[in-house]
């Protein structure tokens, strides 16, 4: 029988340690200041009204809320949806159920923090997907106590020809902790998954995730994801398309100011023939934030017919504000179409000036044209509803700014 | 209203202005003409309150108020409006969400309630009418993919809401065809009144057939050297700026 040993991953992790810089894949993104924190577990949650933390989520029908890393079922609206099974991963882990005892420990493991996201494992979930469900998902993670780390573990199966929207949504209290989230999926032949992520976290959190997706025949997945807080944050997405026809489409915004860190790393394998993936990532940095994006794309020998495109355009608002970004592509086959492309710049001069020329002042006529930038990545949301919630949290963060 | 004084100014290190008087009065209508470089854009700038000359010496007094000290969103505030002669393409930012913004920043500067979102289009489609403007402009972004002659339209319209004392209309007519001349031009008298007065900076005494002028004034080499009524406009059209 498999048992699933923690103190074994903790061990493992131990000897790795901790990505270095030295690691090509960690050479903008130092974890030198997180691996010097000391956290604890979480305690027991304390009763906390989080009627706040829900507000402005009251259009999905069914949210998942997960406090300080464990789901919390009395305060998640249960999926009513017959295609939908969920449990919460510790559940499953002590229920000793082997075939996702399997799954969780299914992992890449050259990437070290999956050993410790193992090791010290909090809870999570499985999603499974058995037809087509008309209505988002939410899973909502609320860190509420002061420095903990969660390490969360996620499992979403889409079923052959299955449909589904999942909204993620990470907040917490204006404090440190560490999330260290892995979520893997997996698309079944013609199953099709868009995933929404909003990273609202404390500016003094730390937020590492990492998302593996693996797409079979015909499958189609989307990612949105708007990263707005975190001291030091790390989105890794990796698609390995295993099957021909299938598509994925990756779209990221990231705002950052003060001395915020916030890298996005990719990578996509087209390993197959016949498989499209699209990745456009924008960036808004001021004051001293530290933006990176990293995007890999590997065409192997065999995938004929590969259609890749990448791009990564970033906004700089103040002279300290940084950005490294790295778009990669390797291209083995030869009958491909790729594009890939990064840029850098600063709001239009003369597009202020005409503002202002017309009584709106400075700082608002700044907030306008950088929304303007950001708003490409809000027309890329096809879900109404969707899109309504994302462009309130782009609004916050610009409430909550003094663009320079 | 505008009264400028032995204005000296500078743009990348040379002498544009070199001592340049203007007085415009209330209601007045004031034609600048005069040859390429001879400061007429820069006059223009210098008033919408653009940055990138330095004043070397002189004064520009708008109501008895110092206006070089204003920023250039107090200036529009303060009732000054420049039509740009290149309108600037602004994507992802729609034209209705501009205007709306620029109109309620001046009201509320003029101690006025905001305009709510109905009240808005209200007055938006009404002066859209005069115009003879495509609706679907509002919507676009400002200015974005605008053919020349919408662009300067979208000048006039701009003008008509935010109604403002001053306007300099920077060569409205260029890149305009008799027609879109012609409503362009009903659009700027529109807005004409006893109140409101306004520059016009054009090469083309055709202009000032639509637009009629209380004074016109010939620009060279950074001063005014000539001034007289609408008259005069003929007379340099005929014989060309060398002969004046």
């Amino acid at each position: 029988m498999l048992v699933f040993k923690k103190e074994e991953f903790l061990n493992t992790f131990k000897q790795k340690g901790w990505p270095s810089i030295k690691d090509e894949r960690w050479k903008y993104t130092s974890l030198k200041e997180l691996s010097a924190e000391k956290f604890d577990g979480p305690n027991n949650t304390s009763s906390f009204n989080f009627n706040s933390y829900l507000e402005g989520l009251n259009f999905l029908k069914s949210y998942l809320v997960f406090i300080d890393g464990r789901l919390n079922i009395n305060l998640s609206r249960q999926p009513q949806d017959g295609g939908v099974y969920f449990s919460s991963i510790n559940e499953l882990i002590n229920n000793n159920d082997t075939e996702i005892l399997k799954k969780i420990t299914r992992f890449n493991n050259q990437r070290t923090l999956n050993y410790l996201n193992a090791g010290q494992l909090t809870d999570g979930v499985l999603i499974k997907i058995n037809s087509q469900v008309k209505e988002p998902i939410g899973l909502i993670f609320i860190t509420t106590q002061k420095n903990i780390q969660s390490h969360i573990r996620n499992l979403i199966e889409v079923e052959a020809q299955a449909k589904v929207k999942i909204l993620e949504c990470y907040k917490g209290f204006d404090q440190t902790y560490f999330n260290n989230i892995l979520t893997s999926v997996y698309l079944n032949n013609e199953s099709s998954l868009e995933l929404y992520k909003i990273q609202e976290e404390s500016t003094r959190s730390y937020h590492i995730s990492s998302l593996e997706v693996f797409q079979e025949a015909n499958s189609h997945f989307e990612s949105h994801l708007h990263t707005f807080g975190g001291k030091l944050t790390r989105n890794e997405i990796a698609v390995s398309f295993n099957a021909s026809g299938s598509r994925a489409e990756l779209f990221g915004l990231y705002a950052a100011s003060g001395t915020q860190h916030v890298d996005n790393t990719t990578f996509i394998d087209h390993a197959v023939s016949d498989c499209q993936s699209e990745e456009l990532y924008k960036g808004i940095l001021d004051a001293k934030a530290h933006g990176v994006f990293s995007g890999e794309v590997l065409v192997r020998e065999n995938a004929q017919k590969t259609d890749a495109r990448q791009k990564n355009k970033n906004l700089l608002l103040s002279e300290e504000a940084h950005i490294d970004t790295k778009p990669q592509l390797k291209i083995y086959a030869d009958d491909v179409k790729c594009a890939h492309g990064a840029t850098i710049g600063q709001l239009d001069k003369a597009a202020v000036f005409y503002l202002r020329s017309r009584g709106i002042d400075e700082a608002q006529a700044n907030i306008i044209l950088t929304r303007a930038f950001a708003v490409e990545m809000l027309e890329k949301i096809k879900d109404e509803k969707m899109k309504e919630y994302f462009d309130k949290t782009l609004q916050n963060w610009f409430n909550h700014q003094t663009l320079h | 209203m505008l009264s400028i004084k032995n204005l000296y100014a500078k743009v990348d290190g040379k002498e544009i202005l070199k001592g340049l008087n203007l007085e415009v009065g209330p209601g007045e209508v004031h034609a600048i003409m005069g040859p390429n470089g001879s400061g007429k854009s820069t006059l223009a700038s210098i008033i919408a309150g653009r940055d990138n000359f330095e004043i070397t010496s002189g004064q520009v007094l708008f109501e008895g108020k110092d206006l070089l000290e204003m920023s250039p969103e107090v200036r529009a505030c303060e009732g000054i409006f420049l039509a740009f002669q290149y309108p600037v393409e602004i994507p992802g930012v729609a034209n209705i969400y501009f205007l709306k913004s620029a109109l309620n920043a001046v009201r509320k500067y003029q101690g006025l309630s905001e305009l709510d979102a109905i009240d808005f289009l209200t007055l938006a489609k009404e002066k859209m009418k005069l115009l003879d403007m495509d609706k679907k402009l509002i919507d676009r972004a400002v200015n974005q993919g605008f053919s020349g002659g919408e662009k300067k339209r979208n000048e006039i319209f701009q003008m008509a809401v935010l109604e403002p004392k001053l306007s300099i209309l920077d060569e409205i007519d260029s890149g305009l065809d008799i027609d879109a001349l012609r409503i362009v031009s009903q659009g700027v008298n529109s807005v004409r009144s006893a109140k409101r007065s306004m520059i016009v900076i054009t090469h083309y005494q055709r202009l000032l057939n639509y637009i009629v002028p209380d004074k016109v004034h010939v620009l060279s080499n950074g001063k005014i050297i000539r001034s007289g009524g609408k008259e005069l406009a003929f007379e340099l059209e005929q014989k060309g700026y060398a002969r004046v």
